[in-house]
């Protein structure tokens, strides 16, 4: 296990256009004054040989690494909500540790976007390269029987771009009951784009009246079905 | 208060007039926390005034448990309920639990099913692993059964909020601001011909609006001494703290009205800085908003030239809220009776 670090906002001055286009790389040593150990560990040295694999197996800026790396980030970055609530944690990681990786799931496209997803984090879940995997796996394993962490939900949402899109783009997806229902019903349903996109806009909408956590997981479910039904019956 | 009453009130209750066609109460609870404790058996002054826990100088803990009680008063009973449910109100009553930073959304339930008025205690713990930053706590009341087969001017679906308080604040650590955001540059603008005059003591450059500064003026050096202190007692930080609030009470609502022009018909906003504030105000500037229900709503408050003079005033709400200016005097004012 590896201690894991966080790197500052100060040293961000350091992450220029061509790091971000990958025609520079920063080492360590570059950035040493802006780095600092936190209290957390992680199998920093086996997520280096399974997302090597990852893209090994998939190619440049395919969506569908998100699926086979997403579960992993989450297992071998073990870490608490409180420790990945910590932006720097996800700066060190996208700038130091796997810039190769971000860059290989992400096209450049503008320095603002690909700055976003080698720095940005904090509250918003689809920003920084990892931080957005970590997140979307905390918000979607389940506990199975043996009370072992069942990733299958999430490999299945990071395995369909627009859901993952249209639910973790969204606030209510901070609670994790509606997170979790909401994918499970709109995957049963091999719903398409446009009913995805339908269906959680009106989920939303209707969070103005009801309060999630005042509702229980099949609660939850029995609202986004009616949606969901609504939604087809006018699309059809 | 009638539901003819809510027509006529502000932008806010006229949305919720809209997304409520029912009754309900924004203050119908009454929600007092009288304990915090530390693992293990160390109590924590709570500050009832403010509706403050904080916790930020303690370090060693891993649970805190939060005491207290809701009361569901007897006319809130008979205004969210019809008559022929009032014997036995079939409502859920909890706590919300929310966590910025740790992308939390939780509850604690503490009753449900049936809710008739009166005081219901409650205690739950809080798992240090859990949160950070800072958690806000606050009580609902919702309606627990499907009524849709009845007509009428009562809540009818599961979950439909009844009534509700205003939050407590636990802080856990010293408020991270979004990076980046009112991280002051220290420079004399005596010195600098693109600064205000010297006269000034902060301004804000929005000349590059992808990354505003906040510039504090070198030239009034006692201030900025106090200013870069970073001690969290003593008159140095009480005075630091209100000097900040002057500053925030500047800054915040020029980044607020610049984010809500920059918002499009899709609630986009165009810089990453501008889901910073939209994440900080959103609740505050539209009660119980979500962000991208406060988008919507900045978008089309700052396109209405009949809603400026109550935007702005929702902005100072809101900041306010945030900076909780009368705590910080109290503090400077009782460092100086020392």
């Amino acid at each position: 296990m590896t201690q894991l670090k966080r790197l500052d906002q100060s040293g961000h001055v350091h992450v220029s256009e061509e790091f971000l286009r990958g025609d520079e790389d920063l080492t360590v040593d570059d950035l040493s004054p802006y780095i600092e150990p936190v209290n957390a560990t992680g199998n920093l040295e086996e997520l280096h040989r399974v997302l090597d694999v990852v893209m090994d197996s998939f190619d440049e800026h395919d969506p569908m690494i998100d699926s086979a790396a997403g579960p992993n980030v989450h297992q071998l970055i073990d870490i608490t909500r409180r420790q990945a609530g910590d932006p720097g944690v996800w700066h060190y990681l996208t700038v130091v540790e796997f810039p190769d990786f971000v860059r290989y799931r992400w096209p450049y496209t503008t320095e603002t976007a690909m700055r976003e997803k080698f720095l940005k984090a904090g509250t918003d879940i689809y920003s920084n390269a990892l931080h957005r995997l970590w997140w979307i796996s905390e918000l979607t394993y389940e506990i199975d029987g043996d009370e072992e962490r069942d990733y299958s939900l999430t490999e299945d949402v990071l395995a369909n771009q627009t859901l993952a899109n249209k639910i973790f783009d969204r606030w209510f997806a901070r609670h994790k009951p509606a997170a979790v229902a909401c994918a499970e019903v709109l995957l049963e349903a091999e719903a398409n784009s446009t009913v995805i996109e339908q269906t959680t806009l009106r989920f939303r909408e209707t969070l103005s009246k009801v309060q999630l956590e005042g509702m229980s997981e099949r609660e939850i479910r029995t609202l986004i079905e009616s949606i969901l039904s609504e939604v087809e019956d006018e699309l059809s | 208060m009638s539901t003819d009453e809510v027509e006529i009130e502000t932008r806010t209750q006229r949305l919720r007039t809209t997304a409520l066609p029912h009754p309900y109460r924004e203050d119908g609870l009454e929600f007092t926390i009288t304990d915090c404790t530390l693992d293990p058996d160390r109590d924590v002054d709570i500050q009832s005034g403010s509706r403050l826990i904080q916790l930020t100088s303690l370090t060693e803990w891993d649970h805190a448990t939060v005491t207290g009680s809701i009361t569901v008063p007897d006319d809130l009973v008979s205004y969210v309920f019809p008559d022929d449910e009032q014997d036995d109100p079939p409502g859920t009553l909890f706590v919300a639990i929310r966590c910025q930073q740790t992308i939390l959304r939780d509850r604690e339930i503490v009753k449900d099913d049936s809710v008739p008025a009166r005081e219901y205690p409650f205690e739950f713990d809080l798992d240090r692993a859990m949160i950070r930053g800072g958690v806000e706590l606050q009580p609902y009341l919702v309606r627990a059964d499907d009524r849709s087969e009845v007509n009428g001017r009562y809540a009818t679906d599961i979950g439909a909020r009844l009534a509700s308080s205003d939050e407590w604040l636990l802080e856990i650590d010293d408020t991270d601001l979004p990076e980046g955001l009112l991280r002051p540059h220290i420079e004399n603008f005596s010195e600098m011909s693109e600064l205000p005059s010297g006269d000034h003591l902060h301004y804000l450059d929005m000349s590059d609006a992808e990354r505003p500064t906040l510039y504090l003026n070198g030239d009034h050096s006692a201030i900025i001494n106090v200013m870069e202190s970073r001690g969290s007692t003593g008159p140095d930080a009480r005075m630091r703290d209100t000097i900040y609030d002057l500053v925030e009470a500047s800054v915040w609502p020029q980044l607020i009205i610049r984010t809500a022009t920059d918002i499009n018909q899709e609630g986009e906003t165009r810089y990453d800085w501008q889901d910073d504030v939209l994440d900080l105000f959103h609740d505050k500037l539209y009660d119980d908003a979500d962000v991208e229900e406060a988008a919507m709503n900045l978008r089309e408050d700052v396109n209405d030239e009949d809603q400026l003079v109550t935007l702005m005033q929702h902005i100072d709400n809101a900041v306010q809220q945030k900076t909780e200016p009368p705590e910080q005097l109290i503090n400077l004012l009782e460092e100086g009776l020392k």
